[in-house]
């Protein structure tokens, strides 16, 4: 039997085809259907360099002279493309001589197009969903970036609208401050008289409950309690004698013109300012004006203001009348509990009078 | 005329089989598909007039964590490309690795590293401060140059500098 039947017989059982090459890489001899992965033309070229015929072997002649000296057992580069097909290819020692030196290489292919299909899919598989999971890592990295960035300029924003509202609130102060200024330059108050005011108010409405805010908002609108004044025409406001009854109504228009005046902003300090001027002058029994409100209908601004207006004006001189004793006052207050003031307030009021003292000794002038 | 093996390395995903289908058929396409083993092209580089060589371009399945190269594949080339994804920081610090498969299996041959995807890098600055970096940090890598499959910058370049370095 010729070799290259012996060979066929051997190695077509195992799907395999081979090229026999000798010591000098010079193709012998191969099997039928081997041409399916090399160019046929060339194998039947006598003399073929196996380089030509298979250049996957190029550059590996070191290795394959190591399979001929048996250093190495065999030379496999698995997964070969061949157009649609997949090959292993496998260098290895074939016949031997009398003196058992090697005296051909077998270069076996082995198709593995179902084996590389089977793997294709677990692989790219894997791949894809390695890329998907480096994606989303990067995605989430840009978002977190973005947040870091949304909240840089949100908190820039908020320490800006921050400071808007310091100006705002200063300059609303100023506002009212300037207007309280005008109103005093209107009335025979002086201005240690709506200072004392403001601060006396400040502490009944703390003491009464109302949180901090209120209370300072109440101390810096209540300066503004007689702004309407400005309206009022200076015979009657600068009278040294007593009014007419009809003078009178005249004066009382103040609490109206005062909050007219007022009313317009949205501001809350100034709507506060609008409350003082217009209720300051209600009474608890409703028997004060301009519109004759009663008990817990006049605002709680309104109501300490009448306390703080009318034991200030009491306690000092003015050019129509020497300042009250202190017990007078006390005796006056008590007298109109429930009358003209707030009973709760008045019976806070008298109960603290050391604080009040305390402010009118340290505003005295 | 002669002709000499390239083999282009990297982690998988990072362009090695765009960049020799750009070369070679000049042809490009966006989809991902995992290449298994290897595929070898030929391409018949005109360098001058004496020096035509004939390059058998090596592209091989691309390094994974569950996956490494197959040194039978590395075996006996002239020159190597090492191509990372010039987005993908992982792909770029696995060229240390390559270099040292390299340095294990072959004598010293020249290796050009491709950034590859540059066209996805916003930044010029980036990419100049990255090739600094690598070239510091590898001297015997010969050149590095950003690349794109895409739209085929240098791409025609790293085959045919590496072409010469390997005559």
């Amino acid at each position: 039997m010729h070799i290259q039947e012996v060979f066929n017989a051997m190695y077509q059982q195992h799907h395999y085809e081979y090229i026999v090459i000798d010591q000098n890489l010079k193709v012998i001899e191969f099997s039928d259907k081997v041409t399916a992965y090399c160019d046929a033309s060339l194998l039947r070229t006598m003399d073929t360099d196996i380089y030509s015929v298979v250049p996957e072997l190029y550059g590996l002649g070191q290795e394959i002279q190591e399979v001929y000296e048996e250093s190495r057992k065999s030379l496999e580069i698995p997964f070969i493309k061949k157009d649609d097909l997949y090959v292993t290819l496998s260098v290895q020692a074939g016949r031997t001589s009398s003196n058992d030196a090697i005296e051909t290489l077998i270069i076996l292919f082995e198709n593995v197009t179902q084996e590389v299909e089977m793997e294709r899919r677990s692989v790219q598989d894997r791949n894809d969903k390695e890329l998907l999971m480096l994606k989303v890592s990067k995605q989430n990295k840009e978002l977190q970036k973005y947040n870091t960035h949304m909240q840089k300029l949100v908190e820039k924003e908020v320490s800006r609208n921050d400071l808007l509202n310091k100006e705002i609130i200063h300059t609303q102060r100023e506002v009212i401050a300037t207007m309280g200024a005008i109103g005093e330059t209107r009335s025979k108050e002086t201005g240690d008289h709506v200072l004392r005011v403001a601060e006396y108010s400040y502490t009944l409405a703390l003491k009464a409950g109302l949180n901090l805010n209120d209370a300072d908002d109440l101390k810096m609108a209540s300066p503004m309690h007689d702004i309407g004044k400005v309206g009022i025409e200076d015979s009657i406001l600068n009278k040294p004698a007593r009014l007419t009854e009809d003078e009178f109504e005249i004066m009382k228009r103040h609490a109206q013109l005062g909050y007219e005046m007022l009313k317009g902003s949205s501001q809350k300090l100034l709507q506060t300012a609008a409350i003082v001027a217009y209720e300051h002058h209600e009474k608890w029994d409703g028997s004060g004006y301009p519109r004759g409100l009663e008990g817990n209908a006049i605002h709680i601004y309104g109501r300490i203001t009448a306390i703080a207006d009318v034991f200030d004006a009491l306690g000092h001189d003015r050019v129509y009348k020497k300042a009250w004793p202190l017990q007078d006052i006390l005796t006056l207050l008590e007298k109109e509990r429930g009358k003209h003031f707030d009973p709760r307030l008045i019976d806070l009021f008298i109960e603290n009078i050391d604080d009040f003292l305390e402010i009118k000794n340290k505003f005295n002038n | 005329m002669i002709t000499k093996k390239i083999v282009l390395i990297g982690d998988f995903s990072t362009g090695k089989t765009s960049l020799i289908r750009k070369y070679v058929d000049n042809q490009f396409s966006d989809e991902y598909l995992t290449t298994i083993g290897v595929k070898i092209s030929k391409k018949i580089v005109d360098l001058n007039a004496e020096n035509d060589v004939q390059l058998l371009i090596w592209d091989i399945e691309g390094h994974t964590d569950a996956k490494a190269m197959n040194p039978a594949y590395i075996m006996g080339a002239n020159g190597i490309i090492i191509v990372c994804d010039s987005t993908r920081e992982k792909s770029i610090d696995s060229i240390k690795d390559h270099l040292q498969t390299c340095s294990k299996l072959l004598k010293k041959v020249p290796i050009i590293i491709a950034l590859n995807k540059s066209d996805l890098l916003n930044d010029d600055l980036t990419m100049k401060e990255l090739q600094t970096n690598l070239k510091n940090l590898y001297n015997e890598v010969e050149f590095i140059y950003p690349t794109s499959a895409k739209d085929g910058k240098n791409v025609e370049l790293i085959f045919t500098n590496l072409a010469q370095s390997m005559l």
